[in-house]
C-alpha cells in the first residue's frame, strides 16, 4: 500500500523521444506542405482544449465524489489528482493562441462590417478575451492545487481538518467549474463560429470532458496494473469505472441530441449554420463521431462481466479517448480550416507532442507520492469495495 | 435485489426522457425564450430539483405523522439538502447561460423576449421564480440551515412553489408576446385553470396518502441489507468469514 | 449463516433453499446459483422494441399517411428518435417484469403458506434435502454443532 511509482528512465526517455518527434515532424509538415495558418492554429486550439478538458474533467471527478462523500474511489485518488498538475503547463499553452488569435476567431478582425458580430461585442474583443483567460486558469489552478495540497497535508498528518477542508474546496471548486467551463467553451470553441449559439454547448462540453478523464483514468489504471502496481484495486472498482464511462457516455449521445435536433427541428438559419458546414462537408467523420462514442461504449460496456474487465475496458477506454478528439476536430477544425480540414500527419504529431507531454506531467507528478493516499477515513470502505 | 436494480436501471432513463421529451415539445418551436438547446438537461435537473422538494416536504409530515422518527433520521434530510443545493445551483446556471445567450444570440426576438421576462408586465412572477429557486436554495451551503428540519419544511414548499412559478414563466411570458405584436395580450385565467392546478394536486395527494396508507411505507428489507454492510471485511478475511 | 451453509456444502448435503428476511453478501456465489437471464431478455425486447417503433414510424410517415409537418422530410430520423427510445425502455420494462413474475411462478390468487413466520423477521433457514430423515438430521445436527443455531428440525 505504501508503492511509489517508479518513472523510470525507460519511459522518460521514451516520452520525450514522442515529443521532440511530434514536434519535428509537425514543424517539417508546416514548412513542406504548408496547410494554412488556420489549420496549424486550430490544431493546437483543438489540443489545448482536448488535455484542458482531460484535466479539468479529473478534477471534476474527484470533486464530485468528495463532496458526495463516496468511499470507493479513494484508493484511485491520486491518479486524477496527478492529472491536474498538467494545468499550468495548459495555461501557457493556452496564452500561446495570442499569436494565432486572427487565424482563429474571425471576431478578432477589427474591420469587419457585421451587425451581429458588432453586437457581442462587450463579450468578443481581445483583452476581455484574455482577462476571461486568465480568470478561469487561476481559479481552475488555484482551486485544484489548494485541494491536492490538503490530500497531500492529510497523507502526513492524521487531523481530519484536512479532509474537511478539501471537500470544502471540491465544493467551491464545483461551482466555479461549472460556470467556468461553459463560459470557456463559448470563448474558446462557440465563438470559432461567432455567429451561431447553442445554449447547451457549456454542458455539452462539460460531459465530454468528463467521459474523456474517466477514459484516461481507466487506461491508466491497466497502465499500472500491468506494471504490477495496484494491486488492491479489484474488478468492482474497475465496474464502477465503466458505469461511469457506460452511464456519461449515453448521456453524452442525449445531449448530442437534444443540440442536434432542436436546431434541426427549429430549421433557423441563424443556428443550422453550424450543422450545414458539418453535414455537407464533413458527413462522413459526423456520423463516425456519433457512433463511436455513442455505440462502441454502448453495446461495448452493456453486460455485466464486460465491465469487469480491465482489458477489455481499457480498450473502450481507449476508443472512447480517440472518439472525443474527432468530437472536438469537428467542433473546430470546419470553422476555423474550413477547406483545408483534415486528419494528417499534421494533426496525429501535434496530438502526439501534447500526448506525450501530458502523460509525462501526470506520471511524473505520480512519482512524487504514494500511489495511495493515506489518513484518508474512507480508504476501509474503498479497500473492501463490493459492486 | 437483483430485480430492483433492474427496475432502477429502467427507471433512470424514463426519468430523463419524459422531462426531456417535454421540454422539447417547447424547445422544438421557435417561439423566442422557448427555442434554447438548454431545455432538456435544464427540465431535468429542474425536475430534480422541484422532485427532491417535494419529497423532503411528504417525508418531514409522514415521518412525523407514522412515527418513523429512528428510520428516517435528520442525516438523510441533510443529504437530500445537498442534492437539493447540487440542482438548484445547476438550474441557476441554466438561467445564468439562457440569459447571456439571449444577448449573445444578436436575435431581437431573444433580448425582448429576456427583457419582458425581467422588466415586462409579469416581472413579479419572474422575481418569485428568481427569489424561491436560486436565492432561497443557495441558502442550504449553511449547515446550520441543512440540518434544521423546520427550515428544509418551509424551503421545500417555497422551491415547489418557485418551480410553479418557473413553469408559469417560461409559458406565459413567451406565448403572451411572441412575433406579431397585434396578437399581444395578457394571460387571464378562469376558473378552469385553477380548478385544473387545485385538481391536480389533489390527485398527487390521493395517490400519496392511498399509497401510505396500503403498502409498508419503507421497505425493511432493503433497510435491513444496507445495515449488515458496516462491518464487513471480506478482503483481509476471507477465510474466516464470521457471522 | 454462511459458515453453515459452507459446512453443509463441503459434506455434500443437498440445499435445496435457504431463506432470509434481507440479502446475504455472498450468498449467491456459495450455492452457486447462477446469474439470472432476466436482463438478457430486458435487452432482447428493447431491442425488438426500438426496431417495432422505429419501424411503424418510417411506415406511418412514408406509406400509409404522409403528412407534411413543418416542412419537414418525410422520413426524417431525428423526429423518430424520442419515440423510438420511450418504446424500447417500454418494452424492456415489461418484459423484465413479466419475466420475473413467470419466473417466480407469482400469479394472481396464488395461496403461499410461509414455514414459519418469523422467516420474513429475523431468522435465517437452510432447507436440506431429506430422503431419509433421520440420518440426514443427526448428520446435520453433528456438523453444525460447532456453529450456533436455534433449530434444527
Amino acid at each position: 500500500m505504501d508503492e511509489q511509482f517508479d518513472f523510470k528512465k525507460k519511459y522518460r526517455n521514451i516520452l520525450i523521444i514522442l515529443m521532440t518527434g511530434g514536434i519535428l515532424v509537425s514543424l517539417a509538415v508546416i514548412l513542406i506542405s504548408k496547410p494554412g495558418a488556420s489549420r496549424i492554429w486550430a490544431n493546437v486550439l483543438l489540443n489545448n482544449q482536448y488535455f484542458i478538458g482531460l484535466s479539468l474533467g479529473a478534477a471534476f471527478f474527484l470533486a464530485v465524489h468528495r463532496v458526495a462523500q463516496s468511499g470507493w474511489h479513494t484508493l484511485l485518488q491520486r491518479l486524477p489528482d496527478a492529472m491536474t498538475t498538467f494545468l499550468p503547463v495548459a495555461f501557457i499553452l493556452m496564452l500561446l493562441i495570442y499569436f494565432g488569435i486572427h487565424n482563429l476567431y474571425s471576431w478578432t478582425d477589427k474591420n469587419l462590417s457585421d451587425k451581429v458580430i458588432e453586437g457581442k461585442r462587450a463579450w468578443l474583443n481581445i483583452p476581455f478575451f484574455f482577462a476571461r483567460l486568465v480568470f478561469y486558469f487561476a481559479g481552475w489552478i488555484a482551486l485544484t492545487s489548494m485541494i491536492r495540497k490538503n490530500s497531500n497535508t492529510l497523507m502526513t498528518s492524521s487531523d481530519l481538518k484536512y479532509h474537511n477542508r478539501k471537500i470544502l474546496f471540491s465544493g467551491l471548486f464545483l461551482v466555479f467549474y461549472g460556470i467556468t467551463v461553459s463560459a470557456s467553451s463559448w470563448d474558446w470553441i462557440m465563438s470559432l463560429d461567432a455567429h451561431w449559439y447553442s445554449t447547451l454547448f457549456g454542458w455539452y462540453v462539460l460531459i465530454g470532458m468528463f467521459v474523456t478523464s474517466l477514459a484516461f483514468i481507466t487506461l491508466l489504471i491497466w497502465f499500472l496494473k500491468r506494471l504490477g502496481y495496484l494491486k488492491y484495486i479489484r474488478p468492482d472498482h474497475i465496474h464502477d469505472m465503466a458505469i461511469l464511462i457506460f452511464a456519461f457516455s449515453i448521456f453524452w449521445t442525449y445531449q448530442w441530441y437534444a443540440q442536434y435536433e432542436l436546431i434541426w427541428y427549429g430549421h433557423l438559419p441563424e443556428e443550422t449554420s453550424y450543422y450545414i458546414t458539418r453535414l455537407h462537408h464533413f458527413k462522413i467523420i459526423f456520423f463516425i463521431n456519433l457512433g463511436i462514442n455513442f455505440s462502441v461504449p454502448f453495446f461495448g460496456l452493456i453486460t455485466i462481466n464486460s465491465k469487469r474487465q480491465i482489458g477489455w475496458v481499457a480498450i473502450i477506454a481507449a476508443i472512447v479517448l480517440m472518439g472525443h478528439w474527432i468530437d472536438y476536430w469537428l467542433m473546430i477544425m470546419p470553422a476555423t480550416a474550413g477547406d483545408k480540414a483534415g486528419i494528417g500527419v499534421l494533426e496525429v504529431c501535434m496530438t502526439l507532442f501534447y500526448a506525450s507531454l501530458f502523460i509525462f506531467i501526470v506520471l511524473r507528478s505520480l512519482s512524487t507520492g504514494p500511489l495511495v493516499i493515506k489518513n484518508d477515513p474512507y480508504i476501509e470502505e474503498s479497500l473492501n469495495y463490493e459492486s | 435485489m437483483r430485480s430492483l436494480l433492474l427496475c432502477a436501471a429502467i427507471a433512470t432513463p424514463l426519468v430523463l426522457s419524459v422531462h426531456s421529451i417535454v421540454s422539447m415539445d417547447f424547445a422544438s418551436s421557435i417561439v423566442p425564450g422557448w427555442h434554447t438547446t438548454i431545455f432538456p438537461p435544464y427540465f431535468v435537473a429542474g425536475a430534480i430539483f422541484s422532485g427532491f422538494a417535494m419529497v423532503q416536504t411528504l417525508l418531514i409530515i409522514t415521518r412525523k405523522a407514522m412515527g418513523l422518527e429512528a428510520y428516517i433520521t435528520e442525516s438523510h434530510v441533510e443529504n437530500m439538502n445537498k442534492i437539493l443545493i447540487a440542482t438548484g445551483s445547476i438550474v441557476a446556471l441554466a438561467y445564468m447561460t439562457e440569459m447571456f445567450m439571449a444577448w449573445y444570440s444578436g436575435v431581437e426576438y431573444e433580448h425582448y423576449a429576456f427583457m419582458n421576462r425581467a422588466t415586462g408586465p409579469y416581472w413579479w412572477a419572474y422575481m418569485i421564480m428568481i427569489g424561491c429557486n436560486v436565492v432561497s436554495s443557495q441558502l442550504l451551503w449553511i449547515k446550520k440551515l441543512r440540518k434544521s428540519l423546520v427550515f428544509t419544511f418551509f424551503l421545500s414548499i417555497v422551491i415547489n412553489i418557485g418551480m410553479w412559478f418557473e413553469r408559469f414563466v417560461i409559458i406565459v411570458t413567451s406565448l403572451h408576446r411572441d412575433y406579431l405584436t397585434s396578437s399581444w395580450t395578457m394571460y387571464k385565467p378562469t376558473i378552469v385553470e385553477f380548478g385544473l392546478l387545485i385538481g391536480t394536486l389533489g390527485i398527487f395527494f390521493t395517490a400519496f396518502l392511498l399509497f401510505i396508507r396500503i403498502f409498508p411505507v419503507i421497505s425493511i428489507f432493503e433497510v435491513k441489507s444496507i445495515m449488515k454492510t458496516g462491518d464487513q471485511h471480506q478482503y483481509e478475511t476471507e477465510s474466516s468469514h464470521e457471522k | 449463516m454462511l459458515q453453515a451453509v459452507r459446512k453443509l456444502l463441503d459434506n455434500k448435503e443437498t440445499i435445496t433453499d435457504v431463506l432470509s428476511p434481507f440479502p446475504v453478501h455472498g450468498l449467491d456465489e456459495t450455492l452457486s446459483i447462477k446469474r439470472s437471464r432476466i436482463p438478457v431478455g430486458g435487452f432482447i425486447f428493447g431491442a425488438l422494441g426500438a426496431i417495432l417503433a422505429f419501424g411503424f414510424q418510417a411506415w406511418v410517415f412514408t406509406v400509409s399517411y404522409p403528412l407534411i409537418i413543418g416542412g419537414k422530410p418525410f422520413f426524417s430520423i431525428p423526429t423518430f428518435i424520442p419515440i423510438t427510445f420511450e418504446v424500447t425502455v417500454l418494452f424492456a420494462g415489461l418484459s423484465m417484469v413479466t419475466a420475473f413474475l413467470i419466473r417466480s411462478r407469482l400469479k394472481p390468487d396464488i395461496s403461499f403458506k410461509p414455514l414459519d413466520e418469523r422467516i420474513t423477521d429475523d431468522r435465517f433457514v437452510i432447507l436440506v434435502d431429506t430422503a431419509d430423515k433421520e440420518l440426514t438430521l443427526n448428520r446435520v445436527k453433528s456438523l453444525l454443532s460447532g456453529i450456533h443455531t436455534l433449530e434444527i428440525r
